[in-house]
């Protein structure tokens, strides 16, 4: 863990600065009459004491143990993939509409852990998203954009 | 006409065919719209709103309460099952709920759940009917600085949630705070912390924050593993709560509904802050406290209770007051209006039928939701055993419908994916995220209720001890801070008396 | 397998390509063709969407094609205008809003449009709002509210649910013009205010009707509204014009299309919308919201619009509303 907290506490010591910069910016104020950037001055002021304390502690602590890694060894590559899966859906549904980029971002969804069964993937993802669809857009009224086709 | 006369009235109205009718297509599309994290509550009922204009008022009000209280009945089965708050008011019970859904125990969870909810929404029910006056008047000696110091409690309490590091618990809850106060500043009505965005002025929604946090991240966690194993590999033992889980939690639902009652009442973010006052509040008295976070079945009961009392105390402020507390109410609240009836102090006197046939209906609705729900618990742990392959992109679509239909903005997508991301991260490095929430609810009506306080006390800080509820309120707060540092002041003694030695 | 999957989606580009052509086939025939986009500037539930939905139901049936009503909230519907703003202006994407995200937001902080990008197409109602104080306390009129205020300068607190309203304007209108001072207490909604004047936390309110049950009760007591004409339920109650103060509360709800809508689809909502307006079921619920129908066509909305924005303006400078700094 001493790594990891070293490396967080930084980076938490990093956000409240710029925190604390952006409140004095916005304006203090006074104790008697509190301005936009009272708050966040204080609590951003805190963390970063905090996270100073949080950043001595990690380094004073003596590990024995070998921390296990982050990533190697995991399959954080899957993570990425469905991580730009879901931007790429965001950025498409208003173009293609709610049918195909939801139809797409199933395909890829399931895909990712039943590669051998393409024709099982194809079907469920046209399974659910039509089922989404009526579901939601036609019996519980959510509004989908429609996308160039219309659809 | 004595109480029991008006209930028995109030029953009359509520036992019309047309009534029981409303009632139970309420309390099913409640208990719908609280399960799909697609629609939440003010969608569901604002669009169900145009279509009771031919009815009368009492029956579109049994309706509607019906949707709201079943929501939060559904609420809690998706935070148990796959770790999703649909609400804000539903974060806490993932926590110990969905350690029992891992640990083969998702039904006693929502088997308790559900009585726990039945139980709260009787005894909201009982004080909504005899003390909803007093209780009402005596919320509205509640300003701003009495606020102020709820919400110093609320955030020291907050602290109290922490499963691992306190430091760390506290770190997260600040920047709560930081997180909540993006948007428009009420105070002044400008943008602050929106880095240009339009769609931040209304701040990051709440909705899109807790799923990416809690459901998006625990996905990408469970992605990175292997999934050769199962994620619920533990064996479903059995459906119902045993005898012993009844022994545990009969308490936590006394309290939590006394909790959620109370705080329900106060206009803003009682429901939430009642979820988990109770959860700090069974912690403390519990034997084991180490046992929370782990699946005790007190966490599930004692939270759950509470946002359904709650459910029930937030009517007081419109039925007695016309003051909607929260943005349902206000849905109420125009409900209302369009069917002519003006909410508001002599609502009682003037639409008997309405305001007792409403109560009436609780109880209907109430004991329809049990049945209704007993039954599905068999269903949905059955979900628990669809594979994860198939389950997981499910779920991802589940929490992208739900996170873009609140306010039909993309951008709310992106919010989700990005604290989704965050989440991923923030648990590798063994950070919280309930802390966070809780803290980004309560930071903005904290920074309100300061400021407002100084701008009536002229800038005088006497207004926060000069005032009894306040002081009082302050001075616990104080003493709760304190009791923080005990077992660390016991600790650093035992290692001074050791070292003596 | 592969190949599959190319057949289904040469099939879906064949369809999309004859979709987006059907618009040019069907060019000859008059508007509206198909359904119309209508979108609400607030989220479900509220006045705005109430009144609009009611509307919708009854121009649908006027124009011969649905009018689909979907809310995007956000920012006091500055997020909603601006995604219509960039729609194509083909009558087919209009929306519905109050005029507080055209004439005021702009003028207060940086927004991706300007009210130059819409051209009104009618609206349909106008907003109520007044200043209230609790029955018990010892103010019975406006007057008396400021001669204390005057004799006791900063004793006087009021809400409003929001800086820079209308309502908030108001109060510092009579403050600057009787030179006095009082103190502004923002809260975040009309209830909370509401709330704080009940339980005596503040002297007094200025907002839109939340407090209609209440002085109809009797426990606050309504010192003056900001209407062009009094309220109909309150006849007694004088407005800011009949005490001398040349303020009116201008907000209207309106129906918008982006800029460069042809005039002759303009006309066509104009009238539809105008029919629509006539039903007893929307007069009724408009005066169960308490608020007043009120009809301007299109270019009389864009007039009034344009004298609003500019009266803010000078308002704005009059009275020292704070408004968010030009980024350089």
């Amino acid at each position: 863990m001493r790594a990891l907290d070293q490396t967080s506490s930084l980076f938490w010591l990093l956000v409240s600065l710029s925190v604390f910069v952006e409140s004095i910016r916005l304006g203090v104020g006074t104790p008697q009459n509190p301005g936009m950037g009272f708050l966040t001055l204080g609590a951003s002021g805190i963390l970063g004491i905090l996270s100073l304390i949080l950043f001595l502690q990690a380094s004073l602590k003596k590990e024995k143990i070998k921390a296990e890694p982050l990533f190697a060894g995991k399959l954080w590559r899957r993570v990425l993939f469905v991580l730009v899966l879901l931007i790429l859906y965001s950025r498409m549904m208003p173009v293609l509409g709610y049918l195909i980029s939801t139809f797409l971002l199933m395909t890829g969804l399931f895909w990712i852990l039943e590669r051998k069964r393409i024709v099982w993937v194809f079907l469920s993802s046209i399974m659910t998203t039509l089922i989404t669809y009526f579901v939601f857009s036609k019996w519980l009224n959510c509004q989908f954009p429609d996308g160039l086709f219309g659809l | 006409m004595g109480v029991f006369d008006s209930i028995l009235y109030g029953f009359q109205v509520t036992f019309q065919p047309t009534n029981i009718l409303f009632c139970a297509i309420g309390v099913l599309v409640g208990t719908l719209v609280g399960v799909l994290p697609g629609i939440g509550p003010a969608g569901a009922m604002a669009l169900l709103l145009p279509a009771t204009f031919r009815f009368p008022a009492t029956s579109t009000l049994i309706m509607l309460a019906g949707i709201y209280y079943g929501v939060q009945y559904g609420g809690s089965t998706t935070s148990i099952l796959v770790n999703i708050p649909g609400e804000a008011s539903s974060v806490i019970t993932c926590i110990d709920g969905h350690q029992m859904a891992r640990q083969g125990r998702a039904g006693p969870a929502l088997g308790i759940a559900a009585w726990g909810s039945f139980i709260a929404g009787t005894i909201a029910n009982i004080g909504l009917m005899f003390v909803s006056i007093p209780l009402a008047k005596a919320a509205l000696s509640f300003g701003p600085p009495e606020y102020f110091a709820l919400m110093c409690t609320g955030l020291i309490i907050v602290t109290y949630l922490a499963q691992g590091s306190i430091l760390k618990a506290v770190m997260m809850a600040l920047v709560g705070i930081i997180l909540g106060s993006i948007g428009l500043d009420v105070i002044t009505g400008l943008p602050r912390f929106t880095f240009g965005i339009n769609e931040l002025t209304d701040g990051v929604g709440i909705i899109p924050l807790v799923m990416g946090l809690f459901g998006i991240s625990e996905i990408l966690v469970n992605l990175e593993e292997s999934l050769q194993r199962e994620i619920f590999k533990a064996r479903i033992k059995n459906l119902w709560p045993s005898l012993k889980d009844w022994a545990e939690a009969k308490w936590a639902i006394v309290r939590g509904s006394i909790i959620g009652f109370l705080l329900g009442i106060l206009p803003g973010g009682g429901a939430v802050i009642s979820t988990f006052v109770a959860y700090a509040v069974e912690k403390k008295v519990a034997k084991e406290p180490q046992r929370f976070g782990k699946g005790a079945i007190e966490g599930v009961a004692g939270p759950e209770s509470a946002n359904n009392a709650a459910a029930g105390g937030s009517l007081i402020p419109l039925l007695s007051l016309g003051i909607p507390p929260n943005p349902i109410m206000a849905i109420f609240f125009s409900a209302l209006i369009i069917h002519g009836v003006q909410p508001g102090p002599l609502l009682i006197k003037q639409n008997p039928d309405l305001f007792w046939g409403l109560i009436a209906s609780l109880y209907l609705g109430n004991a329809l939701l049990l049945i209704l729900n007993l039954p599905l618990i068999g269903m949905w742990v059955k979900v628990l055993e669809i594979p994860y392959r198939i389950l997981f992109p499910l779920i991802l679509l589940f929490c992208l419908i739900g996170a873009f239909s609140m306010n039909n903005v993309i951008f709310d997508l992106y919010v989700m994916i990005f604290f989704g991301a965050a989440g991923w991260v923030m648990r590798k490095f063994g950070y919280e995220a309930a802390p966070l929430i809780l803290a980004y609810v309560l930071g903005p009506m904290l920074e309100q209720a300061l400021r407002q306080s100084l701008l009536i006390s002229q800038g005088s800080f006497l207004i926060f001890v000069s005032r009894p509820i306040s002081g009082i309120a302050l001075g616990f707060a104080f003493l709760l801070l304190l009791s923080n540092f005990f077992p660390y002041f016991k600790k650093r003694r035992k290692e001074y008396e050791g070292f003596k030695e | 397998m592969k190949q599959k999957g190319w057949k289904a989606g040469k099939i879906i580009l064949g369809c999309g390509l004859l979709l987006m052509l059907l618009p040019i086939i069907s060019f000859a025939q008059p508007y509206p063709t198909k359904p119309i986009n209508l979108i609400v500037t607030f989220p479900p539930g509220g006045t705005l969407d109430t009144s609009t939905r009611i509307l919708a139901i009854k121009a649908e049936k006027i124009l011969g094609q649905p009018v689909i009503v979907s809310n995007v909230g956000g920012g006091a519907g500055s997020v909603a205008l601006g995604q219509v703003a960039k729609k194509r202006p083909d009558g087919y994407d209009i929306t519905s809003c109050a005029s507080t995200g055209l004439i005021r937001i702009p003028q207060l902080r940086a927004v991706p449009y300007s009210h130059e990008d819409f051209v009104p197409i009618m609206h349909f109602t106008s907003v109520q709002s007044g200043l209230v104080v609790k029955s018990d306390s010892p103010y019975k009129t406006l007057k008396d509210l400021v001669e204390y205020a005057r004799k006791n300068p900063g004793k006087v607190n009021y809400a409003t649910s929001g800086a820079g309203s209308p309502m908030h304007m108001a109060m510092e209108y009579i403050a600057d013009k009787e030179g006095i001072q009082w103190t502004h207490v923002p809260y975040a909604g009309g209830a909370p205010g509401l709330t704080a004047v009940l339980g005596g936390h503040v002297t007094a309110m200025s907002d839109s009707t939340e407090w209609l049950p209440h002085v109809k009760e009797g426990s606050l007591r309504l010192l003056v509204t900001h209407g062009e004409r009094r309220m109909k339920s309150f006849p007694n109650v004088p407005t800011l014009r009949d005490l001398g103060f040349d303020f009116i509360n201008e907000t209207v709800f309106m129906i918008a299309t982006p800029k460069g809508t042809p005039p002759a689809i303009v006309k066509k909502l104009e009238e539809a919308f105008h029919k629509a307006m006539e039903d007893p079921e929307f007069v009724r619920t408009i005066q169960n919201l308490e608020f007043d129908v009120a009809y301007r066509n299109s270019e009389d909305t864009k007039k009034y619009l344009e004298d609003a924005y500019n009266r803010f303006a000078v308002m704005i400078k009059k009275l020292n509303i704070t408004k968010e700094p030009e980024k350089k």
